[in-house]
């Protein structure tokens, strides 16, 4: 991976607004997706793994399913400590704040790579799940509770990339990542026993009205808050830290 | 990425002459494989063991038909996926991981993503036509009669149909991307390199967890939800075949041996059938112990066996290059790709008729092929679906 620069890309650190040196942003980016290529790799074929268990039987179904989002989860927490915690810990970031990257240029580099590398993934998933459970002979009522779910992981993973970039020791972030697993799994309680929700999970009616759209665009509209938020914090600071 | 840096990508540099040229033995060999897989899909219709569960099942049945079937059935696919692997492992070494991937999502995913609803479309709608029209109805038939007579029954869960094998494929290159990046080359060097016998035991071991978790005859997994025992049957045949291209000199090591292979295979296969249930239904039926881990033996040393007898007669009697191999090793993804709609549709017609087993299995063929290659020249060779199936060739190409 070569970080050789022209003249023309060389930022001004110091310039105070909000200006991107883009093919220097798209060279951080390329780093990070090459350094946690492997760390994909290795997610992908564990959701993979996961997805076919689901059909062998119910308690495989069960196993299959939460092997699957802890996949899920798991890609993004080692996603997030392999670009960001791991940049501190072994002095990328000193040498990446020597190179001619504002600190704009650095938060919008990590967005872009952790989003990427996160939300393609995501996506994916989550419309696979959503075809699967569409097409095979698993009930459509589990549709809004999938989606519902794969929006509340996204968000998850977004606090926790705000909170990697603005915390800056490793413990805390960890807390962070182990706090929000925690709360995962209330989550998912009182989200199965959301009437709507509880009542149509067995059957092939897909029911959004209610509740389900409600919390859905809420998790959507705190994503956007807390990505848009995080980032123009750290896109106005002066310095890295 | 590109594919210069081989430290990083823990293979063996394949002979250097192979890169440039077409390997014609595989590319036939592959034609012949989706070939054999329309002569079994249609001679289906005349089985005495699906006539439970076949659509087109007919009248005219024989047990000759199912002994002869399934032979080729236990292998025809394992060399299909075994190919398979050879030609990803042959894209990754000329042009990289990256190129697999587009590559195989052009020839692959997009013909899985246009072709399937199509397929579907056309089985579903022969299928409930044939319900209407044929008097001899097979029992498939007669339960889709009776489900449009009485509206509210639920629909059967949609499969992916024939075109499995792409959807499988689909998981197989994802993973090829995934295991590119971890050093495998002990386990291959060890496995491939184990002398001829040894090796065909210790394959068959590895398929038979695989098959002993699925009926027997094994069934195909055409499931939208990714069967586990398709990758560790099918997927171990592509693993292997990824391997083959990077071991010259695999296969010929199993040239002096194809005799005693295929003698020991139709041995075992005479076992196999002989322990068999004779009817095959949709609830498999409950086998003792000891049956099924003999069955499940004979299944995987045939498919491990004959796949190799395949390789190696391939090798020896199949590497040419005439206008006959290409035409159909071109013509044999479409082909493979429309059969079941055309072969499903041409054999409700044949129900009613009076004719014997061979002249409705050969009519059914003949005008599977007639249609299947006159749609190629027609509709494919020269066409953006041709450049998708097969990629664009040169109007002067043999």
């Amino acid at each position: 991976m070569s970080l050789a620069y022209s003249n023309s890309q060389i930022a001004k650190p110091e310039t105070s607004s909000m200006t991107f040196n883009f093919p220097i942003v798209k060279k951080l980016v390329y780093k990070d997706l090459y350094l946690i290529r492997k760390l994909i790799a290795a997610y992908v074929a564990g959701i993979i793994f996961s997805l076919s268990i689901i059909s062998l039987g119910e308690w495989q179904f069960y196993m299959g399913a939460v092997l699957f989002i802890s996949m899920v989860v798991g890609l993004g927490n080692h996603q997030l400590s392999a670009t960001l915690i791991n940049e501190r810990k072994e002095q990328t970031l000193s040498f990446i704040m020597s190179l001619p990257v504002s600190p704009t240029d650095y938060a919008l580099a990590k967005l872009l790579s952790t989003m990427v590398t996160y939300f393609i993934p995501w996506f994916l998933i989550t419309v696979a799940s959503v075809l699967v459970i569409w097409l095979t002979s698993l009930p459509d009522g589990l549709i809004p509770f999938t989606v519902i779910v794969s929006v509340l992981v996204l968000l998850n993973h977004c606090i926790t990339w705000s909170a990697a970039m603005t915390l800056e020791t490793e413990g805390a972030v960890l807390a962070v990542m182990i706090g929000l697993n925690c709360f995962l799994n209330p989550e998912l309680y009182f989200l199965i026993r959301v009437p709507e929700i509880f009542a149509h999970i067995n059957t092939p009616d897909i029911v959004w009205a209610g509740l389900p759209i409600k919390i859905l665009l809420l998790g959507v509209a705190a994503i956007v808050v807390v990505l848009t938020t995080s980032f123009y914090f750290h896109a106005r600071k002066k310095s890295f830290y | 990425m590109n594919s210069t840096d081989n430290a990083r990508l823990h293979v063996a540099q394949p002979d250097i002459s192979t890169l440039g040229t077409r390997l014609y033995f595989m590319d036939n060999l592959r034609a012949l494989a989706m070939m054999a897989g329309v002569v079994f899909h249609a001679s289906l219709a005349h089985s005495v063991m699906l006539q439970g569960i076949w659509p087109s099942a007919n009248t005219e049945r024989s047990a000759i038909v199912d002994m002869l079937a399934w032979f080729p059935h236990i292998f025809r696919m394992p060399v299909f996926f075994l190919i398979a692997g050879f030609f990803a492992s042959l894209l990754v070494q000329k042009r990289g991981i990256g190129c697999l991937l587009k590559n195989r999502a052009l020839r692959i995913l997009l013909p899985l993503v246009i072709f399937l609803p199509l397929c579907m479309w056309a089985v579903i709608a022969s299928l409930m036509n044939a319900a209407v029209t044929v008097e001899h109805k097979s029992a498939v038939l007669g339960m889709v009669a009776y489900g449009m007579a009485h509206p509210g029954l639920p629909p059967p869960p949609p499969s992916t149909m024939h075109l499995w094998f792409l959807y499988n494929l689909v998981f197989f290159y994802l993973l090829t991307w995934t295991f590119y990046f971890f050093d495998g080359s002990r386990i291959r060097q060890f496995f491939m390199q184990l002398k001829p016998f040894r090796f065909v035991a210790i394959f068959s071991l590895l398929l038979m967890p695989a098959l002993l978790s699925q009926s027997a005859p094994f069934p195909a997994p055409d499931s939208f939800l990714p069967q586990l025992w398709s990758f560790g049957f099918f997927g171990l045949f592509f693993m292997v075949g990824y391997w083959v291209y990077q071991e010259p000199g695999f296969i010929e090591k199993f040239i002096p041996h194809w005799k005693i292979l295929l003698i020991c295979s139709l041995l075992l296969y005479a076992v196999f059938y002989w322990l068999i249930p004779k009817e095959v239904s949709l609830t498999a039926v409950p086998l003792a112990l000891w049956k099924k881990i003999i069955i499940t033996a004979c299944e995987a040393l045939i498919a491990v066996s004959m796949t190799l007898v395949c390789l190696a007669l391939g090798k020896t009697y199949l590497n040419l290059r005439n206008r006959l191999m290409r035409i159909l090793s071109d013509s044999s993804y479409w082909i493979y790709v429309i059969h079941v709609p055309l072969l499903f549709t041409i054999q409700y017609q044949l129900m009613d008729k009076n004719w014997n087993l061979i002249t409705k299995l050969g009519v059914a063929l003949a005008m599977t092929f007639a249609i299947g290659l006159v749609s190629y020249f027609v509709l494919v060779r020269w066409t953006p679906i041709g450049w998708m199936l097969n990629g664009k060739r040169k109007r002067n190409e043999v």
